[in-house]
């Protein structure tokens, strides 16, 4: 069931919900319980047709219960296993609507209210909120237009005021643009930092600076092998896939296309593992025969380990030359631009 | 998109802190009277904001910074915590 102010969004969120749970295999029915705003059941009725999905209106009932009850038959007869009640909109302040309300609430027993709040809502989302809550104990928050313009204090406020979770934000004018809300997300995008605390506490967990640090001394003192490149690959393993990792970070989100295939990762492990112990500390070493050996070994072919071996020797060349500069890791990094990222491959 | 306001200031509260090697108690105090601020600004109800930046106080006061991370960080790891908690706790 949804409740919430006029104008808050509640028919069209029934309308994103429907869709949503569709898509999760459900089978729902929108029922208009709008009795008072003139074409409010037609503009459901416009919504269902869009996506496809049942409406049940009664337009000579006065008795929203009533429409409700026979909604509820309706869905059992059609086999529809989720019912989406449409209320209409009302101020928390009307005594009489209120009572409508709870008087739904005992008649049909829903699963779930939810609250639509409007995110332009200001400091009174708070009270909105406090009252429908005493008033039907709602289950969750649906935040509506939180596309447009709007400081979204609302946002932050009602959560804390009702002891409820924000469940769904909607985040645009079509029928599909509704999202399951992550918290986590959302305050990382406000604190407008990718999700690079994600990236900390991953590496937190999967490795320390200890470790780094002697890993960079190893680096400076001789040359970049095989060996070092696998661990450092299984060390970036350890922490997710580099793919979800890299889009972590801010800024990078920005190179979407920058497409690196996680399984490369897997490929290379496996070629760097078919190695000899020779063969990984010199790759000068690796003749016609040998790549065949390794191409078997791997289960991949010569044309991958020629690719691979390039690069790798790229990169053993740009090792060469962080390890003459002093600046170190940092000013190397400072030195990759958004053009050689992009060239970069495995 | 929402939270345009809240969102830059919060972000420039936060790159100020974060480069930070050490955070006295005065430094700390100076962030969240700009938190505060950035959150009252983006019409965050007044006693909400309040609860707020008193659980981060206690939070950032006496906590250990982990080896991996600056203050600065260990800081805006806080903030960001708090403000998971306050748009609701991750659920499944």
């Amino acid at each position: 069931m949804l409740v919430g102010l006029q104008g808050s969004g509640k028919t069209t969120t029934a309308g994103k919900l429907a869709n949503l749970l569709r898509k999760q295999g459900k089978n729902p029915l929108l029922v208009a319980c709008d009795i008072y705003r003139p074409a409010a059941i037609k503009q459901l009725q416009v919504v269902g047709k869009q996506l496809n999905i049942p409406v049940y209106a009664n337009e000579n009932s006065k008795n929203v219960v009533h429409i409700a009850k026979q909604a509820m038959s309706t869905a059992i007869s059609k086999l529809n296993d989720v019912v989406i009640l449409d209320t209409a909109g009302r101020l928390h302040i009307d005594e009489e609507l209120m009572n409508e309300l709870k008087n739904l609430k005992a008649g049909i027993k829903p699963h779930e209210i939810l609250l639509v709040v409007d995110s332009m809502t200001g400091q009174d989302a708070v009270n909105i909120a406090e009252k429908f809550n005493e008033a039907l104990g709602i289950d969750g928050v649906v935040l509506t237009k939180l596309d447009g313009d709007t400081r979204g204090g609302s946002a932050l406020s009602v959560k804390k005021v009702t002891g409820r979770p924000i469940k769904f934000a909607a985040t645009g004018e079509k029928l599909s643009d509704l999202e399951i809300f992550h918290p986590d997300r959302m305050a990382s995008r406000i604190l407008g930092m990718g999700d690079i605390l994600s990236v900390i506490e991953k590496a937190e967990e999967s490795f320390d600076l200890e470790q780094a640090e002697k890993m960079e001394k190893q680096l400076r003192k001789k040359e970049f092998d095989l060996d070092d490149y696998l661990s450092q690959i299984r060390q970036i393993k350890k922490m997710g896939s580099f793919s979800s990792i890299l889009k972590m970070i801010p800024g990078m989100n920005a190179l979407k296309d920058v497409e690196i295939d996680d399984k490369e990762f897997i490929k290379i492990e496996a070629i760097i593992c078919s190695m000899t112990k020779k063969e990984k500390r010199d790759t000068r070493l690796l003749n016609a025969s040998r790549r065949q050996r390794i191409a078997k070994g791997s289960g991949t072919t010569v044309q991958d380990i020629n690719k691979f071996i390039k690069s790798f020797e790229m990169t053993q060349k740009m090792m060469k030359k962080m390890k003459s500069n002093k600046g170190g890791m940092k000013k190397f990094m400072k030195g990759i631009d958004e053009n050689s990222l992009k060239n970069f491959k495995f | 998109m929402a939270f345009e306001g809240l969102s830059s200031r919060l972000q420039e509260i936060t790159r100020k802190i974060r480069g930070k090697a050490r955070i006295t108690e005065s430094d700390l105090k100076e962030m969240l009277r700009e938190v505060k601020l950035a959150l009252l600004e983006a019409d965050v109800n007044y006693k909400i904001v309040k609860d707020f930046i008193e659980t981060i106080r206690e939070k950032a006061l006496g906590q250990d910074v982990l080896k991996s991370l600056t203050p600065g960080q260990q800081v805006v790891k806080i903030v960001k915590d708090e403000l998971v908690e306050l748009l609701g706790r991750n659920r499944k």
